[in-house]
């Protein structure tokens, strides 16, 4: 045996389990050593995050991800824009080292077995291993599946050139089915793992794609500071940023807060569970819009094919109810991203615009009820007298004959009322001429219709504000030269160089309703908003009678004129029990398409909604009256309306516009 | 030990005497730990399948004694049976007749709606899954560490048992066949942190991902779900019942696993994980049934393939 | 049959019934989720008494029949039983080591030593495993099992070597 076993003193040997002594002895080494064995346990089992902590940070690995999208509701609680996840097989590169080189040798040899004489280099022999090494494990992933997916690789080669440590997504958009195949068909410890990200989704698909916006995905996080391990190897997830409408506007408060984790990995890379540290990320706070999607639905239903806008608001806050604007897009196409088709077609459809905010329209008759106010407050006009001059069809302004175009001549002599709800051109010339520009252009000042309303939406800063409400200085300075009297009857009739916006005549149709110059739009809903208070208009009550007269006229007409009222006198297109102020409109343009209006608010009595409606007619000059084509769509949102308000009357239970809403993420 | 070198040539001895020097250099204590880092090295280049072979045949060495253990069990069982009184056992026969009875009318009705279910699925064109043998096996050993938990049960390769086919009992699911030998199988529990299947929250289609672990001592077995949607909650008093989905092509769906006792939000932020409270039977389990998937057998159905996308 | 050879097998029968026993007790504790490791009682008597290369095969074969039937890398328990083979092999010179009392506490020392190293090698291979609280818990149980059949153990092997005509009093003799 060994030298040292037999170098022992004898005396071991002979004191052998007889002395008491040694036997305390060795119970005492025996319990220190326990003791430290204990110790040992200690540190291991218990104290182990502590040594990691202390280990190379070359084993540590730092994941950031991006907090999920804050959601976006309407005013009802019902979602509009939210995240969905989405499931995908990722493939991690950074485990597969062993088998790449396993791969590159089995290729290298089998090319110098082939005898071939241009063996490719090292780098293309390695390419060709990586390949076919994920190749295989893709199709592991498609036996599983039953399905065929290609390789991109490509797409692989600029993962490895770039990101080789982040996972590699081997299939994307897993369907329940196949995300529950893959976690019962996968190994637990495979280097395939089904992995979760989000991306935004749009229940309604195209409802107010505008007002809502888009993101786009591909963003990276600013990195918080007091985020630990800086100097760690870091992989980053790329979120999702707004580009567009509320998603862009309200980007800080929707974007969620950066999370992740710290983990050690072993030195083949593996990762080593739980993680040294983990911050969760954060949700982004939701938003609470002030749009109504049942009634943004039927605004869009009644858009459908046309070309326009249609903006609806709550009278009392100002909240905008419904901001609709045709052609759309639907939202869903921009998740993951938007294709270049899609994109092109949406251009080519001229979709991009939001022309309730961007489209400046001129707003021919339903400007007459500025002229009116104007003509009112300056004493030009009683609501009782009646036109020097009855209307016969047309008009002599200075060198020129002006038609009148509805009626048909067939209005005469008529006061106010009935020129507003028959909306006759003739009384408005002259009514517009003895106002003087001057006066309608202040009195349009007034009611803040020389400027597009602020509202939460991007990109719509004053310079890129075309309205216009022309005035004499105006004219001189665009285009050199005085103010005619023709001028000032197309002013009159919101015909020549009016621009404004629907927004703004919905504003406008507000403010009339609440009597008052001004109306502040707001796109978020606040369900214990105050109602608005501006100036009043000043229009004496016999004034305001005269005024909405006309309009609940122009809606209510049982008369057999022809022109702008006439579709509303359709039974089918009344509203029972509900009084419509109202006023319709046909801006027609020179040699550009024309441009029929509605306006209105309702009930006139205590009214809760001013909605305006502006349609592009399809061709230059055609017939296109805003009774015809307008009206209706401003119909359908008051129908849902008045439904809504039935209903919310009959249950009588919360109040229709406090129901409840999820908390917002804190 | 000593190591000396064969001396048969002078060339040979020159090459060799140089190791066999050193090896004698170490001496004394060190010797047992140079020892022991040769025997690791030279382990290391055994092959692979070597060890296969060395594992499987050790396994099935050990299987019979398993076995026998087990029946021993049964034996110690039987006598301890045979001490009861007799009247004790005629009124346990009694019993058991009178659940047998009501059986009996159950599986009539159970075969009736069999029969409906397969006429109905016809009529919609539905082909029907791949059905399930029954395979009953006796558990001869249960193995329940820190790290793994698993079963061996007696039924193995020569009763047809598949590796990875799913054994259930009268409470649920109870795993996986992990190991099949030719007289056994090994079964990893579902509390095993290796054992990943798809579940559903009772109720609710969306598939949530389970995973075996965390099986403190004392306790019942507990597993951990991930990717649970952020609108299930759960309140104290009223824990979710988890069921398989049916979806992942490996258990049938409906068998019950577990409760979803508490959910917390997951580093994602986009769902949650959840804790599983899984039965406590699973740990004292001594019959189970392993489902071996059969085309021909009808019963529990299990949803078809998902179609190939082109 | 050379003499190192009847000592391995019987050290390895011993072993091996060892391993019956605990898993039979582990089969009936699984209810408690407890499982106790008979590591140290496999190591004890072939570190102190047996032969270098007999004790050693003795320890390496149970460790493999260990592995043949648990989800680790095979030879795991092998490796982590030799370990502490090859430890207290390497120490005995200095124990007095024919004393019951002394081979009893090198029974617990290697118990909890190789287990250790078991949850050492588990937690580096990336095994998830049951809380600190399981692990201490099973760590002072099977150090309380050892220490209780650690005597009769000792018996069953002596039994074993004598019947093998390889009994250890002649192994003392011949050792110290």
């Amino acid at each position: 045996m060994s030298r040292a076993d037999q170098s022992l003193p004898d005396g071991v040997v002979t004191h052998t389990g007889q002395d008491r002594r040694l036997l305390v002895f060795y119970a005492l080494v025996s319990a220190v050593l326990l003791t430290l064995m204990g110790g040992l346990a200690w540190q291991q089992l218990l104290r182990a995050d502590v040594h990691d902590a202390r280990e190379r940070q070359q084993g540590l690995r730092r994941v950031l991800v991006p907090g999920p999208r804050g959601r976006i509701f309407d005013r009802e609680g019902r979602l509009l824009a939210g995240s969905r996840p989405r499931f995908a097989v990722t493939l991690a590169l950074d485990e597969l080292g062993r088998e790449f080189r396993a791969e590159y040798q089995a290729v290298r040899q089998n090319f110098r077995a082939a005898g071939e004489k241009d063996v490719p280099t090292t780098a293309q022999l390695e390419q060709i291993a990586r390949t076919s090494v994920v190749r295989r494990y893709l199709e592991s992933l498609d036996s599983i599946l039953g399905r065929q997916t290609r390789l991109d690789t490509a797409g692989l080669q600029a993962h490895f050139s770039e990101q080789s440590l982040l996972p590699y997504v081997l299939l994307n958009d897993l369907t329940p089915e196949e995300y529950a195949r893959l976690l019962e068909q996968l190994p637990v410890n495979s280097p395939m793992q089904v992995f979760a990200s989000s991306v935004r989704e749009y229940p309604f698909a195209r409802l107010a794609a505008h007002t809502l916006g888009y993101v786009s995905a591909g963003v990276s996080r600013e990195v918080p500071e007091d985020f630990p391990g800086e100097k760690l190897a870091t992989f980053q997830l790329k979120d999702m940023a707004g580009r567009d409408g509320l998603e862009y506007k309200f980007e800080e408060q929707l974007m969620g807060g950066v999370g992740g984790v710290i983990f050690r990995v072993t030195p083949s890379g593996y990762r080593i569970n739980p993680p040294r540290v983990k911050l969760a990320p954060t949700r982004g706070r939701d938003l609470v819009t002030s749009l109504d999607a049942d009634l943004q639905a039927a605004a869009e239903s009644g858009l459908d094919d046309l070309t326009g806008a249609a903006v609806a608001l709550d009278v009392r806050t100002g909240e905008v109810l419904v901001l609709a604007s045709s052609p759309n897009y639907n939202l869903q196409d921009f998740t993951p991203r938007l294709g270049s088709a899609a994109s092109d077609d949406i251009t080519a459809r001229g979709a991009w615009f939001n022309r309730a905010v961007t489209g400046f329209y001129p707003p021919g008759s339903t400007f007459k009820l500025l002229t009116s106010i104007a003509a009112l407050r300056a004493g030009v006009i009683t609501p009782e007298q009646l036109m020097d001059e009855p209307c016969d069809g047309r008009i002599r302004i200075g060198n020129t004959w002006k038609t009148c175009d509805n009626g048909d001549g067939h209005h005469g002599a008529i006061s106010l009322s009935a020129a507003i709800a028959e909306s006759c051109d003739v009384f408005f010339y002259q009514l517009g001429l003895q106002t003087q520009p001057e006066r309608i252009a202040a009195e349009a000042r007034r009611f803040h219709l020389a400027s597009r309303p602020a509202i939460e939406l991007p990109n719509l800063s004053p310079k890129n504000d075309r309205s216009i409400i022309p005035e004499p200085a105006w004219f001189l300075r665009t285009h050199g030269r005085k103010i005619s009297d023709g001028d000032t009857a197309n002013i009159a009739i919101g015909q020549g160089d009016v621009l404004v916006t629907p927004l703004t005549m919905a504003c406008f149709a507000a403010s009339l309703a609440r009597d008052e110059i001004f109306t502040q739009p707001t796109l978020l809903h606040d369900p214990g908003a105050p109602a608005q208070h501006h100036e009043r208009t000043g229009l004496t009550p016999e004034q305001r009678t005269a005024l909405l007269d006309g309009m609940e006229g122009c809606t209510m007409s049982t008369s057999t004129v022809i022109g702008t009222a006439r579709i509303l006198t359709a039974p089918s297109l009344r509203i029972p029990g509900l009084q419509i102020a109202g006023k319709t409109g046909t801006a027609q343009v020179k040699d550009r398409k024309n441009i029929a209006w509605f306006i209105c608010f309702a009930p006139r009595k205590n009214p809760q909604i001013a909605i305006a409606v502006a349609i592009e007619g399809q061709e230059a000059g055609e017939t296109f009256a805003g009774g015809a084509y307008a009206a209706p769509v401003a119909q359908k949102i008051l129908r849902k309306w008045s439904e809504k308000q039935a209903r919310a009357a009959a249950t009588a239970g919360p109040p229709m516009f406090t129901l409840p809403l999820p908390a917002p993420a804190p | 030990m000593r190591f000396s070198v064969p001396s048969s040539r002078a060339g040979d001895r020159v090459a060799a005497v140089f190791p066999v020097r050193l090896l004698n250099h170490i001496s004394g204590q060190a010797r047992p730990f140079f020892t022991f880092g040769v025997v690791a090295l030279a382990w290391l280049l055994v092959p692979a399948a070597v060890k296969r072979f060395t594992r499987a045949a050790l396994f099935e060495a050990q299987a019979p004694v398993m076995v026998t253990v087990e029946r021993a069990r049964e034996l110690r069982e039987y006598f301890v049976l045979r001490s009861r009184p007799t009247g004790e056992l005629i009124a346990a026969g009694k019993e058991t007749a009178n659940a047998l009875a009501a059986y009996e009318v159950g599986v009539g009705r159970l075969e009736q709606l069999e029969a409906d279910n397969t006429r109905l699925r016809a009529l919609l064109g539905m082909t029907p899954g791949a059905g399930w043998r029954q395979e009953h096996a006796t558990v001869v050993e249960r193995d329940l560490s820190a790290w793994w938990q698993q079963l061996v049960i007696d039924k193995g390769a020569n009763h047809g048992v598949p590796l990875d086919a799913p054994v259930v009992f009268a409470g649920g699911v109870v795993g996986r066949v992990r190991e099949v030998r030719a007289m056994t199988a090994v079964v990893a529990l579902v509390s095993d942190p290796g054992v990943r299947f798809a579940v559903v929250v009772e109720g609710d289609p969306r598939p949530i991902s389970y995973t075996g672990g965390d099986n403190p001592a004392f306790g019942p077995a507990r597993g951990t779900l991930e990717f649970v949607p952020t609108d299930i909650t759960v309140t104290g008093g009223a824990p979710h019942r988890l069921l398989t989905s049916g979806k992942g092509g490996v258990f049938p769906g409906g068998l019950p696993v577990g409760l979803l006792t508490h959910v917390e939000p997951s580093a994602d932020g986009l769902f949650q994980t959840g804790e599983v409270l899984l039965p406590a039977a699973l740990s004292a389990l001594d019959e189970v049934t392993v489902l071996v998937p059969d085309a021909t057998a009808a019963g529990l159905f299990v949803p078809p393939a998902t179609d190939p996308k082109p | 049959m050379s003499r190192g050879k009847r000592q391995t097998l019987a050290l390895l029968l011993g072993n091996l019934i060892l391993c019956v026993v605990v898993a039979l007790a582990n089969h009936t504790m699984a209810d408690w989720q407890l499982r106790l490791w008979p590591g140290g009682l496999l190591v004890a008597t072939a570190a102190l008494l047996a032969g270098p290369g007999a004790g050693a095969a003795a320890v390496f074969v149970a460790g493999l029949a260990l592995d043949a039937t648990a989800p680790v890398p095979f030879g795991t328990h092998a490796f982590v039983l030799l370990g502490a083979q090859t430890v207290f092999y390497a120490l005995r010179t200095r124990l007095m080591r024919n004393a019951t009392p002394v081979r009893v506490a090198v029974a617990v020392l290697a118990g909890v030593l190789s287990w250790l190293g078991l949850a050492a090698v588990a937690k580096a291979a990336g095994l998830t495993s049951a809380g600190a609280g399981r692990l201490l818990l099973e760590l002072a149980a099977t150090s309380v099992m050892t220490l209780l059949i650690a005597p009769w153990f000792f018996a069953l092997q002596c039994r074993l070597l004598y019947l093998a005509q390889v009994g250890l009093r002649a192994e003392e003799r011949r050792f110290d």
